[in-house]
């Protein structure tokens, strides 16, 4: 399993709460953290990358498991 | 067996909605996702595919209306009409705006949600059903709203103009044709719309965005054509002569709060035909055409209700979606896209409404996220207000997160 120093699961919550909740947890992390995103909404597929641009910050890797997606963000 | 013209009309929107459903579903169109990418990340790609579409319906409906194939001043709902309740669509806006933040989208994303497995938007459905029913079909309206908002309402006749539309309202003050400043201000709107679109390059650069916008303004398109064209005239003369008159029969295009109320009604007495309108099929087609993409690409999938708080959230939510929706004669398709396309005036003031009302239940929301809850409603709502400027800043009470 990839490193992580924090872990948000949003899992059953619809846009725009993963978006909004990972902006908050990117905030409160140091730079060059990563953190570990686990969503259900199929909308965040889309919206994680956007934000992460938007933030200055890297995805590291991301994965589908199932119904579930994975973002390994690193704090930019 | 040839089918007739009704049952045609029927036939067509059905099959325009299940291409809505799938398009929007494949695409990620998202009205409520528009703005929580303009208000979380400054990225206007889904607004723009949003308002583009508008404008391309627009652009056709001026075509349509100038060539003389249709009218859409006597539609269903009368978006033209000659009664100007600007607070309904202030008001009604506003209350759908914040509750589709809380439900988890729009009127159309809550259909493609249910095709998608979610649950969570079953429920949404079912509420906003049923307080659409409460405000069409009952005297909920009458009771709670009609002599406030109806004091309020401006009888544009007794000032000379004949309907709210921006040319009518227009030719009033200058004189000039109205058919003329049709094509100066659709025209002007939808260049402006799309050239605009085309220089922001999360739109540009994005084609689920362009397809998006081409395909659904093309559809909302063809649902005024459907309904308004050679074959929805004979539809409606057809009915005309009819003992028992189908419900919903009439000029229109796709919208979808206030036939999630006719939907309830249809399934209320599921052997009566009659009650089989236009927007119950647009409804069920919509759901249709996301569940064909969800099972095709392995994205359906259960969801329900995360926690408490989840659930109330959907409901309040959802209760708001269902009487604003119908207060304001439409969602951010029935008003945002159909509604905006026949220049009326409430349709442009409904669409800023839902805009505003979802951003700043976005905004609240990140505020209390960030303070961790300490921060009470109030303070969060003022401070939102005051990064508006919609308040002056000594009112501000939490720094911006």
């Amino acid at each position: 399993m990839a490193h992580f120093d924090q872990e948000l699961d949003t899992s059953g919550l619809n846009c725009p709460m993963p978006v909004m909740q990972t902006k908050k947890a990117l905030k409160n992390l140091a730079v060059g953290q990563i953190l570990h995103l686990i969503a259900t909404d199929p909308g965040t597929k889309d919206d994680i990358p956007g934000l992460v641009e938007q933030l200055g910050c890297t995805i590291e890797s991301s994965a589908q498991d199932g119904g579930k997606y994975h973002f390994h963000i690193r704090k930019g | 067996m040839e089918l007739s013209s009704p049952t045609q009309v029927l036939l067509g929107g059905f099959l325009g909605a299940v291409a809505l459903g799938a398009v929007a579903s494949k695409t990620n169109f998202c009205t409520m996702g528009a703005v929580s990418d303009w208000i979380n990340m400054g990225k206007k790609g889904r607004l723009w595919a949003w308002l583009s579409a508008a404008a391309i319906a627009l652009a056709g409906v001026l075509i349509l209306e100038a060539t003389g194939i249709l009218s859409v001043d006597s539609s269903l709902p009368p978006y033209r009409s000659a009664n100007f309740a600007w607070l309904r669509y202030l008001l009604g806006g506003s209350m759908f705006g914040i509750g589709m933040t809380l439900a988890g989208g729009c009127g159309n994303k809550t259909l493609l949600n249910i095709g998608g497995g979610n649950l969570k938007s079953l429920l949404v459905f079912a509420i906003v059903s049923v307080f659409a029913f409460l405000m069409t079909k009952t005297d909920f309206y009458a009771v709670l709203f009609h002599s406030w908002i109806n004091a309020t309402a401006i009888q544009l006749e007794a000032h000379g103009v004949s309907s709210q539309s921006l040319p009518d309202i227009l030719q009033a003050f200058t004189g000039i044709d109205a058919q003329t400043l049709s094509f100066a201000i659709g025209g002007t709107l939808v260049c402006v719309t799309l050239v605009m679109a085309l220089r922001d390059r999360h739109f540009r650069g994005n084609t689920h965005n362009i397809v998006a916008a081409c395909t659904i303004g093309g559809i909302i398109l063809g649902g005024w054509y459907l309904t308004g064209g050679p074959l929805g005239q004979a539809a409606i003369e057809a009915v005309d002569w009819l003992d028992e008159r189908p419900l919903g029969v009439g000029i229109q295009s796709y919208t979808f709060i206030n036939p999630m109320g006719e939907t309830l009604y249809y399934l209320s007495a599921p052997g009566d035909l009659l009650r089989v309108t236009f927007g119950v099929l647009a409804v069920l087609g919509v759901s249709l055409g996301a569940s064909i993409v969800a099972l095709s690409t392995g994205k359906f999938q259960i969801v329900w209700f995360t926690s408490r708080s989840d659930f109330v959230n959907h409901t309040v939510g959802a209760v708001l979606m269902g009487i604003g929706g119908v207060l304001s004669m439409g969602c951010t398709i029935g008003q945002g896209i159909t509604g905006v396309s026949t220049l009326a005036l409430g349709s442009f003031l409904a669409l800023g409404s839902i805009v505003f009302g979802s951003a700043l239940t976005m905004k609240v929301q990140y505020y209390r996220m960030a303070y961790d809850e300490e921060a009470t409603f109030v303070a969060a709502l003022l401070s939102t207000l005051t990064d508006m400027r919609l308040l002056p800043a000594g009112l501000r009470r939490l720094d911006p997160p």
